[in-house]
């Protein structure tokens, strides 16, 4: 087989493995890691030093004398294999048969501050990443 | 010679922005900065708070204080849409103010933090 049409085949099979496939994905906020808190000092720095350096917490929440103050920040990720789109090389209707995934991961970081807004303390809420390609939903 | 060089210069552009998709989405008001330095913490009142912004998305109570919170959401997506394959992005930011007033609405204290500016429209479905 002359190598031009070795090449051209290649090709094919590329398109043909990426038919019918998509990948999505949203991302609310930047991400916020433990060294971007590292300036903290629990009983010194105030929710205002905080606000300044990663932005405004997306909720406020009063508990008994304290406030909590709380930062979320999602990725989303999704992505779909329709195998229908392989009959599109012997059938004029495509069939849709689809297998797709989707895996969100949510992350927050809770701070709480006194009724002066002081930083008592924070945590990190546990994560759970996801990976990009899921096609398999069983 | 010059008209060929168009035509081709043409087809060229219209072949790299075929199946671009740009698309963009907001939610409430943007937060007006300047209407911020208005407010003086110990002597501003509730009324001219709700004046400058409106009325609050959520009001929350507790420890002797009411805090009306204000926010904007600003989302960019680009995507590409081919006849075989398929990506998209959405990147979305937000800006929140919060104002704490005490038993007698009178402004305590504000935080104010903006994200907005950095939302882009980068195509970046994989990555982490």
């Amino acid at each position: 087989m002359p190598a031009r049409y070795a090449r051209l085949l290649l090709v094919v099979m590329l398109c043909m493995s990426l038919w019918g496939c998509a990948v999505r994905r949203v991302d609310f906020n930047a991400p916020i890691m433990p060294e971007d808190l590292s300036f903290i000092r629990a009983g010194e720095t105030t929710l205002h030093h905080v606000v300044d350096r990663i932005g405004a917490p997306e909720e406020i929440t009063a508990v008994s004398d304290q406030f909590v103050a709380e930062f979320k920040w999602s990725t989303t990720r999704s992505s779909s294999l329709n195998l229908g789109y392989l009959f599109r090389i012997v059938s004029p209707v495509a069939p849709t048969m689809t297998l797709s995934g989707t895996g969100i991961n949510i992350q927050r970081l809770l701070i709480i501050c006194d009724d002066r807004l002081i930083v008592r303390s924070y945590a990190f809420g546990l994560t759970d990443e996801h990976a990009l390609f899921e096609f398999w939903p069983f | 010679m010059r008209f060929r060089t168009s035509v081709l210069l043409l087809l060229g552009v219209c072949l790299l922005i075929n199946g671009c998709v740009l698309s963009r989405g907001r939610v409430g008001n943007p937060i007006q900065e300047e209407h911020l330095s208005q407010i003086e913490k110990g002597i501003s009142k509730k009324e001219l708070v709700v004046t400058l912004f409106g009325a609050p998305d959520r009001i929350i109570v507790g420890n002797d204080k009411e805090i009306f919170q204000y926010y904007y959401y600003d989302g960019k997506s680009p995507g590409l849409i081919l006849l075989v394959f398929n990506i998209l992005s959405v990147n979305l930011r937000s800006d929140n103010l919060y104002v704490f007033f005490d038993r007698q609405g009178i402004v305590q204290d504000v935080i104010y933090g903006k994200r907005t500016p950095e939302v882009d429209f980068t195509l970046r479905p994989w990555g982490k």
